[in-house]
């Protein structure tokens, strides 16, 4: 029974993954309407919280998109690769990890990607090494974020066995740097130099080509009025997120008469860090439209808007059928894998890795997959050390950052190769990947 | 101090609904943090079944008019409608109530 079940979780994974943005929500509800009636399982609590965090902060980061505030982060970090374009291999990478860090969406290194490319072309250094690197350091600074979707589901799996914010921080950020800077490295002199790749070469010959590669298009972007006010309103809100989880004691409770525990309030009274985290960005998308030059309409029709929207549905279906398939065989699965996770603890995070290659996404892997390790037995502190192993979606070619990279690199050195898995993400992320975890567990030892 | 805190609450409304679309809900947001942080009120339960509903509702909808099925339907609403063009103003009546 077991393993038809888990056949119908895979199909419904499998078609929605394929089906991408909101198929893997809409094709996780279709299972879950089987489990229910055609197995009479019991259905799970769906993720509301992390579905609402999705929500609210990605629509903080459309409000700052739609005030112009991403445009000035753009040309920000326009003028910090041109200024040393010698050494893009190693800024560009990094340039675009903190970004990422800041806005807890990928979605600005599609921005940061074109002038990456074009650093690097005119300096004539292999764009391939800076970008597979750039497309990389974007997905681990995703599980370092303090306001990403991914760091907020890990925390409310995590919370009720003790875990703050700002643990989750403490690990992560210094793990996926590490991380990062040994994919570097790696990736420094990997390829040949560009004026040896016989593919560039060919190209050249083309006149026409090798003029527009010389041609310096002024790519700095016009900023609207209240673009700077934006992204200030953002880092307050990222900054008051940050210090609401790091200290606990700053965070309102209630207790005595009329009190009761809810959604929002805990049974010690305190307020919930991820109540906190959706009341603070949302508010600060509402302090956005208020005070920079953006409306509400300009807010929902950003681009990012529509990514929340995706992300919510996705998180919501496949996770709420996932965790219903796993409440439902708890017993089974903890007595079969109970004692390899016990001996292997590593293990889980080969696990994490390859769900997140099927549902590329680091929330809903998270949200699904890190409540049974706890399960399992695995020791909180050790499933934040393991984190950064949710980053596996660059395994398949098929993420927007993969293609988006692939696509601005007019030299075609960073292309998927003929057997499909063997393009230019492999090893920097496996590398990268590997070594941020490596480096959390060490860090998780240490610290927590 | 019921008076203020209505204030806050109409205000935050008030300027939410100038703003159109999501206009409500990040001012909203707004009302809440000063709820919360300014008068030491415990924010209540937000209002999970309904939000979860229309996400739902709305996405199905959105399905069906990508797909093309709003189109039908109003293709389907035309023909009935050019079928009987002297119970118009019935049948326009009828179609408002659905």
């Amino acid at each position: 029974m077991i393993f038809l079940q888990l056949a119908i979780l895979l199909i419904c994974i499998f078609l929605g993954a394929r089906m991408s943005g909101i198929g893997l929500g809409v094709m996780g509800m279709i299972g879950l309407l089987i489990f229910l009636f055609a197995f009479k399982m019991q259905p799970a609590d769906p993720p509301l919280e992390v579905m609402l965090i999705i929500l609210s902060v990605v629509t903080a980061a459309a409000a700052l998109q739609a005030a112009g505030g991403m445009d000035y982060l753009v040309n920000l970090a326009g003028k910090l690769l041109r200024s040393r374009p010698g050494q893009i291999t190693f800024l560009g990478p990094l340039v675009t990890y903190f970004f990422t860090l800041f806005a807890g969406t990928a979605h600005i290194s599609y921005s940061i990607m074109p002038i990456i490319a074009e650093v690097a072309i005119k300096k004539r250094i292999r764009p391939e090494r800076a970008l597979s690197m750039s497309v990389t350091a974007a997905h681990m600074g995703i599980t370092a974020s303090p306001v990403s979707a991914a760091s907020a589901a890990l925390l409310t799996v995590l919370a009720p066995a003790g875990v703050k914010l700002a643990d989750i921080l403490l690990i992560c950020i210094p793990s996926t740097i590490i991380g990062v800077i040994v994919g570097i490295l790696f990736v420094w002199k990997r390829g040949k130099e560009l004026d040896k790749d016989p593919e560039f070469l060919e190209r050249m010959k083309d006149p026409v080509f090798a003029k527009n590669l010389e041609d310096s298009k002024d790519t700095t972007l016009a900023l609207k009025d209240g673009a700077t006010r934006s992204v200030a309103i953002f880092a307050a809100a990222v900054i008051a997120v940050v210090l609401l989880g790091s200290f606990p004691s700053l965070l309102p409770v209630f207790s005595g008469e009329g009190f009761n525990p809810g959604f929002s309030v805990n049974a010690s009274g305190q307020v919930q860090m991820p109540s906190m985290i959706m009341m603070i960005m949302l508010g600060a998308a509402g302090l956005i439209i208020l005070f920079c030059k953006t409306t509400a309409a300009q807010v929902t029709k950003a681009s990012l808007f529509a990514s929340a929207g995706q992300a919510t549905i996705a998180v919501f279906g496949v996770v709420w059928m996932s965790s219903t398939f796993m409440n439902h065989n708890a017993e089974a699965i903890e007595s079969t894998l109970g004692n390899l996770v016990k001996s292997y603890p590593w293990t889980f995070a080969i696990a994490l890795f390859t769900l997140s290659i099927l549902l590329f996404s680091q929330a809903a892997t998270t949200k699904a997959l890190v409540p049974l390790g706890l399960a399992l037995g695995l020791p909180p502190a050790y499933l934040v050390g393991i984190f950064p192993s949710v980053n596996g979606h660059f395994f398949i070619p098929g993420y927007p950052t993969l293609l988006t990279a692939i696509q601005f690199d007019r030299t075609g050195t960073t292309r998927i190769g003929k057997y499909v898995l063997n393009h230019s993400f492999m090893l920097p992320g496996i590398v990268t990947t590997v070594a941020a975890v490596l480096a959390g567990l060490v860090l998780q030892y240490l610290l927590l | 101090m019921i008076f203020l805190q209505l204030a806050i609450l109409l205000a935050c409304i008030l300027i939410g609904a100038r703003m159109s679309g999501i206009g409500l809900g990040v001012m909203g947001m707004i009302g809440l943090l000063i709820l919360l942080f300014g008068f030491k009120m415990q924010p209540s339960d937000p209002p999970l079944e309904v939000m979860l509903i229309i996400l739902s509702v709305v996405t199905a909808a959105a399905a069906l008019q990508a797909a093309g099925g709003m189109d039908y339907l109003v293709n389907l609403a035309g023909k009935l409608l050019r079928s009987r063009p002297g119970q118009i103003d019935k049948s326009d009546a009828l179609l408002k109530q659905w």
